[in-house]
Parts: structure tokens; sequence; C-alpha cells
């Protein structure tokens, strides 16, 4: 069914209209979240808040965008400003310099690309990251990125630009296994 | 096709594999979200999403600390405020609402000094006119022991505190998460969780419990600060944080913390 009309009925108060937007969405904001916090627990938290959030301003939703949209934006900004606390509180955050030295000095000891790749990607800015993620990982468009985070299409290729090429520098010493 | 294309080029194959996420858990989530909406209306949030270029200076956890503690001594000022009583003096004007008609409803200067407790301190003798008569006096003696006349003044005061008091909490829950995912406990989050844990029974104790879904939940968080109070020093051993944060998940309580306006 149509989101205009699951949307009407939701704001009438119709539980079960709620439910079916829920389903048709929340797929992909869950998948988003999970690749953005990388663990379940955050993931789910960030998808319940996105959609407690995203009913609670329904009201809000003009439908000059679709509703799919409307909802990244609103999740987008849930998971920006979670993992912001948990960095912040936790003073996790690594350089992504310093994880490309750790993972230099270490390239005998821990040959694991995969961990190192997840470092790596961790250690990315999450502005980046979210980019990065969305694009590569995810699918997204860079207009659908764009409209997301509220940022320009051009600003959007900018930083999955400046993403890849952090990426780089970071795993170079691993350049031969990527073929 | 130069180093970047290819890095590009094998990015994208690997990038999908990468950490694939596992199926959404639907109904779990939908339980939880349905839940949460019934506890009440959630926080605003920036209705445009914040960009990372323009985020804020990081805070240090240091000054988590400090606002933390500045939190606990605000909100104990407000709740001594909200249940003082009038004349500032002994006990008696704040033990709740006198019955209309009760005996109790003597003003403080009537009693006779050797019925006071010890330490209360001075009291006006009865002969003289006490610089600010008690509003429970007389007619108004069945009024409640909040003072009508600036009601709204104190309650907004408390939904700042109680609203600093929760977001500190709900850090200290995701701290808590953080450090179980990381596989490690820290030494400092028993001591953050007590401080927490004296402010979150000041609020019990006062008139803010009143409201039923604040109360369930602050019973929820002492539960759960009581639990992290008691861990020991930074160890490897996270058993106990497994433990806690299963009760933090059964009973929802983040999600019920996030729910909470500060305004609810």
């Amino acid at each position: 069914m149509d989101d205009q009309i699951l949307i009407a009925r939701a704001l009438a108060g119709d539980s079960d209209a709620e439910r079916a937007l829920y389903d048709a969405h929340v797929d992909r904001i869950y998948r988003l979240a999970y690749r953005f916090a990388g663990s379940d627990d955050l993931a789910r938290d960030f998808t319940q808040d996105t959609f407690i959030r995203a009913f609670a301003r329904l009201r809000e939703f003009r439908g000059e965008s679709a509703f799919s949209t409307w909802l990244h934006q609103v999740g987008v900004s849930v998971m920006l400003n979670g993992m912001k606390k948990v960095k912040r509180l936790r003073n996790s955050e690594v350089a992504l310099e310093h994880a490309a030295t750790v993972g230099a000095r270490h390239r005998e000891a821990e040959p694991d690309l995969k961990r190192r790749l997840t470092e790596a990607i961790d250690a990315l800015p999450d502005g980046y990251r979210m980019v990065f993620l969305m694009h590569d990982a995810e699918g997204y468009t860079h207009v659908e990125i764009a409209a997301a985070l509220g940022i320009q299409p051009g600003t959007s290729k900018a930083q999955l630009s400046r993403a890849r090429e952090k990426l780089r520098v970071a795993l170079k010493d691993f350049a031969g296994d990527w073929a | 096709m130069n180093e970047r294309e290819d890095f590009d080029a094998q990015w994208s194959a690997r990038a999908g594999r990468h950490n694939p996420p596992p199926p959404a858990p639907r109904d779990e989530m939908w339980a939880a979200i349905k839940a949460a909406r019934v506890a009440g209306p959630v926080q605003p949030e920036p209705k445009t999403p914040t960009s990372p270029l323009h985020a804020p200076r990081r805070v240090r956890p240091a000054v988590w600390w400090v606002t933390g503690i500045a939190a606990a001594a605000v909100l104990g000022a407000v709740l001594g405020r909200w249940t003082a009583p009038e004349n500032g003096t002994g006990p008696l004007a704040a033990r709740g609402p006198a019955e209309p008609g009760s005996t109790v409803v003597a003003r403080a200067d009537q009693l006779p000094p050797k019925e006071l407790p010890d330490g209360v301190g001075t009291v006006p003798p009865a002969t003289q006119p006490s610089p600010r008569p008690s509003p429970r006096v007389g007619a108004a003696a069945a009024a409640p022991a909040t003072r009508d006349g600036d009601r709204g003044a104190p309650n907004r005061a408390y939904r700042v505190a109680a609203a600093q008091h929760l977001a500190m909490t709900e850090a200290l829950l995701v701290t808590l998460r953080a450090d179980l995912q990381a596989g490690r406990q820290d030494s400092t989050i028993a001591k953050w969780a007590t401080g927490l844990l004296s402010t979150t029974r000041l609020m019990m104790d006062s008139p803010a419990s009143q409201d039923p879904q604040l109360r369930r939940l602050l019973e929820d968080l002492e539960l759960v600060l009581v639990q992290i109070a008691r861990l020991q020093a930074a160890t490897a051993d996270t058993t106990e944080l497994r433990i806690i944060d299963e009760a933090v998940r059964r009973r929802q309580v983040l999600t019920r913390l996030r729910a909470m306006a500060p305004g609810a």
C-alpha cells in the first residue's frame, strides 16, 4: 500500500498502518544502523529510536520528499548523534593515522585483513563513514545520501572520495591482498 | 587501472560482504517501540540532520563528571526548595499534607520546645510572631505541602534537573554497553553509578515521583544503578556487566529513558 495512505491512516490512529509503515522500512534502517554501529545492540537502539521519533513527528511530514527519504533523515540524525554519545563518553575514537601506524607495525603479527578493515572503517570520521557505508556497503545513490544527510550530492561524492583515500592509506600494506 | 580505481573496484565487491547485518529483529524492536511510545513523548531531536562537519567540539569525559555532579547539586537544591517548609525551620511542615480538621496542623511555633526533636534548631516562642507565617495555618491548613503560589517555578526547575539526570543516566548505561562490547570493565563506572543512585533516590522521595511513568522508570533505574555501584574494580571478566545489561534490556530501560521527555 502507498506510504501516503498509510501515513494518513497512521495519523488517524490506525496502529495497523503504523506497523505496515514500520515493516516497509525497518529493514533498510536496521541494516544501515548495523553497518554504522557495528553491533546488533546499538543497531536495535538506533532503529527503535528512529521509528519512535518518526512516529512522534509524523505530522511534520509534508510529503515534499518520499517518506523513505524523510525517515532516513531522522535515522541518520539518530545514528550520528548516538555514536557521538558513545564515542564522546569513551573517548574511543582512534585517529586514522594512528590506526594505520599500528597496523603497519603489526603487519607480520596480525595479518587479519578483515579485522584491519573493520578498524580502518571504524576510525573514519562519522560523516565520512556514514557516506562510505551508505554508498559502498548498502548501495545508496549520492542523491539519496545527500537527502538523508542534508548535504549536496557533490559533497557526498567528495566525502566518499576522502573516505576511500583514508582507507587506501590505512590499508596500503594490504594492497596486494585486494586482488 | 590505477591504484585508486583498483582499490575502489575491489572495495565495491568486498563492501557488501563486510560485516553483513543479520535479519532485522522486527517483532522485538516493534514491541520496544510500542512500549516506549506508551511510556511517553520523545525528546525533541534537531529537525535537520546534524552535519558532522559542524559537530560541536568533543567534550572530555571529565566534563561529564563535573556536569553530573553539578546536575546532582542542582537537583538536590531544587528538591530541597520544593519540599522545604515555608518557615524553613523544622521537619514538621514537611511531613506532607494534613487531613482537614486534624489536630496535627499545629504550627511548629505552637509546640513547646521540649517536644521538638534534638537538633531541629531554634523555634521562635509562641508569643513572638513568625516573620513569615506558614500558609498551612488556619484555613490553609489542609493545603498540600507544596507552595501553590509558585508551583510552576519549581516544576520547571525540577523538569530541567530531571532531564539532566536522565541524560546522565542514559550516558552511563550507554557506556556500560560499550564496555561490554569492548570486553572491559571500567573501574570508575561504579563510582559514577553511586552518584547517580543518590540522585535517583532523591527524585524517588520527591513529589516528582507522583508521575507514575517516571516513578516506574526511577524504580528500575535504582535497581540497575545499585548493581552497577556494587561492581568491583576494573577486570576483564564482564560476566557481571553482561547480567546488568541483560536487566537493562529486559526492562527496556534505555528505550524508556530516551522516550521520557524532559517535560514529561
